[in-house]
């Protein structure tokens, strides 16, 4: 049975919400659920993804006004289980274990917990302990470490990081939803304040505050929804515990395998999409996972940027909604939200013209997937 | 900021890293290394995880070259103050054998395949030590000389000519 994405629904993205990540959740599948035409009563699965950091799912279905679930499930992780955990819910409903499944993500990313702002020494546990001395802790200074490393193999230079951050800033201009809005010049993008060389301040995603929801709903509830189905066609993934010193080569990511393997489930490939919402933590992750789901040859991602291949009129549009880098850190869920209004036709002015199919990548370093989404049933 | 706010993270102790950090409070660098296979591995781990055999900790050499590095600029924990270096050193014991630690040299005479050594420093007063890098040949870390990554890179003993830890780049 083929599965689709029928609803969607997001709060506001800010820099501190004054809600819990509960209510942000609630009200988020509150509105995908409403998108879809269905009530409370029609879904009968929940999932999230999360590191502590958020509502679990039988929390968030209990305020949606539902006694109990078929399926509640919340997976330990970042943006490298969003494709996964989609592909997961649709994988249930096949299986027959529910029939529509919300998938969630709900974080007080901006305004909740930082390092450096608890009291006293921080204990640092796991494989992470051993960098407490080097404050080797946080993922801009473990992105830029592996730039670094691609940009020695393959001579990229700033500017090809660059060119990626200034046009997802110009994607993210109509976007009423984006964070960040302003246009970004390539000397904006220079001078900005160093994080960790070779990143700079606009290498880095925009932390925020928000909720994103997702409504997968199997073939047979599809026909009673109210929304054009997103029809979900392959996935895949590669998730590595390397961690992100011992990864054998860090100038390609999950995607090398990742990617092929989906081209060749799916018999797509790389020309044949539309719209590519590209998990973009760190600039440097869409210049390794272009290369790795075959976008680009190695080291040409810079220059693919900058002759516009990755926007409007060029050959794929890259992240149209502004990426994580400029719309916000919903951890990745915010991507399969425009991938849906893409291919439904509905994103308004940044409608990328007769949007037929997605790929929606999720992750970076080691461990991540990628889905396609096709507004034409498989 | 007050004192406890200045003081760098810590590590939460396991039963798989305690005899590490006791090394090194003991001044010893050690990595753990399989008593079967005799693969070296960091993290350390109870079992191999190449043939399953017990891993022991062995001291290193500390001897090693730098696979990748980044130049900290922006504070993001208490108690380390930027700018300073991090780099991923690959260890002459084994190919891919990597830890990181600080480079504690001016940025600009750190490269990708430049030879280090390893030093052990105390995490702040917190009674924990953890080893911390400088550029081969022992330099001044102040005034490091800008010869030093215009020299053709040192052998190491047991370097195995890893195709990734040079590039074909001299340092
Ligand atoms: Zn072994």
């Amino acid at each position: 049975m083929s599965t689709a994405i029928v609803g969607i629904g997001r709060t506001v993205y800010s820099k501190s919400s004054g809600r819990t990540t509960l209510a942000m959740a609630i009200d988020a599948c509150r509105q995908a659920i409403a998108d879809a035409g269905l009530s409370i009563g029609d879904v009968d699965g929940i999932c999230t993804y999360m590191a502590m950091d958020s509502a679990q799912p039988i929390d968030v279905a209990w305020g949606l006004g539902r006694d109990e679930m078929s399926w509640a499930n919340g997976m330990y992780g970042g943006g490298n289980l969003v494709a996964d955990q989609i592909a997961t819910a649709s994988a249930v409903i096949e299986a027959g274990l529910c029939k529509t499944v919300l998938v969630y993500r709900s974080l007080n990313g901006r305004s909740g917990y930082r390092f450096g702002t608890v009291e006293g020494p921080m204990q640092v546990e796991g494989r992470n302990q051993y960098d407490v001395a080097s404050g080797y802790l946080v993922p801009p200074q473990w992105f830029a470490m592996w730039a670094r490393r691609h940009m020695e193999v393959y001579g990229d230079t700033a500017e090809d990081l660059g060119y990626i951050a200034i046009t997802q800033r110009a994607h993210a201009a109509p976007n009423e939803h984006a964070y960040r809005r302003a246009p970004m010049t390539m000397d904006d993008y220079l001078a900005g304040r160093w994080i960790a060389e070779p990143f700079r301040v606009y290498d880095c995603t925009s932390e925020v505050d928000g909720a994103v929801a997702i409504l997968v709903a199997g073939e047979d509830v599809v026909a009673d929804t109210n929304t054009s189905p997103v029809w979900l066609v392959g996935s895949s993934n590669s998730q590595s515990g390397s961690g992100f010193s011992t990864w054998d080569d860090p100038t390609q990511m999950y995607s090398r395998s990742a990617g092929p393997r989906l081209w060749k489930t799916t018999g797509l490939s790389p020309s044949d999409m539309d719209v590519a919402c590209m998990y973009d933590c760190f600039t440097y992750t869409v210049m390794a996972t272009m290369e790795g789901f075959g976008f680009c040859e190695p080291g040409q991602v810079g220059e693919f940027f900058a002759k516009g291949h990755a926007s409007y009129g060029g050959d794929v549009v890259v992240n149209p909604h502004g990426g994580l880098l400029s719309e916000g850190y919903i951890h990745g869920l915010n991507h399969h939200y425009e991938a849906a209004l893409q291919l439904r036709g509905t994103a308004g002015v940044r409608q990328v013209a007769d949007a037929r199919l997605a790929l929606v990548t999720a992750g970076a370093g080691p461990f991540g997937g990628a889905n396609i989404y096709s507004n034409e049933h498989p | 900021m007050t004192g406890t706010q200045l003081r760098p993270p810590i590590p939460l102790v396991d039963v798989d890293s305690a005899p590490w950090w006791e090394a090194l409070k003991a001044g010893t660098f050690t990595v753990d290394r399989c008593q079967e296979c005799r693969r070296w591995a960091h993290p350390p781990l109870e079992r191999c995880r190449t043939c399953g055999g017990q891993n022991t900790l062995e001291p290193v050499s500390g001897q090693g070259r730098i696979f990748s590095f980044i130049v900290v600029r922006h504070q993001s924990l208490p108690g380390l103050v930027p700018p300073y270096v991090v780099a991923i050193v690959e260890l002459d014991e084994q190919d891919g054998l990597r830890v990181t630690g600080i480079v504690r040299a001016d940025p600009e005479a750190v490269s990708i395949g430049g030879r280090v050594s390893a030093r052990i420093d105390p995490i702040g007063d917190s009674g924990y030590s953890a080893p911390a890098f400088e550029l081969t040949p022992q330099s001044d870390p102040a005034s490091p000389t800008h010869a030093l990554i215009c020299e053709a890179p040192e052998e190491g003993p047991t370097d195995g000519g890893s195709p990734t830890s040079l590039l074909g780049r001299p340092t």
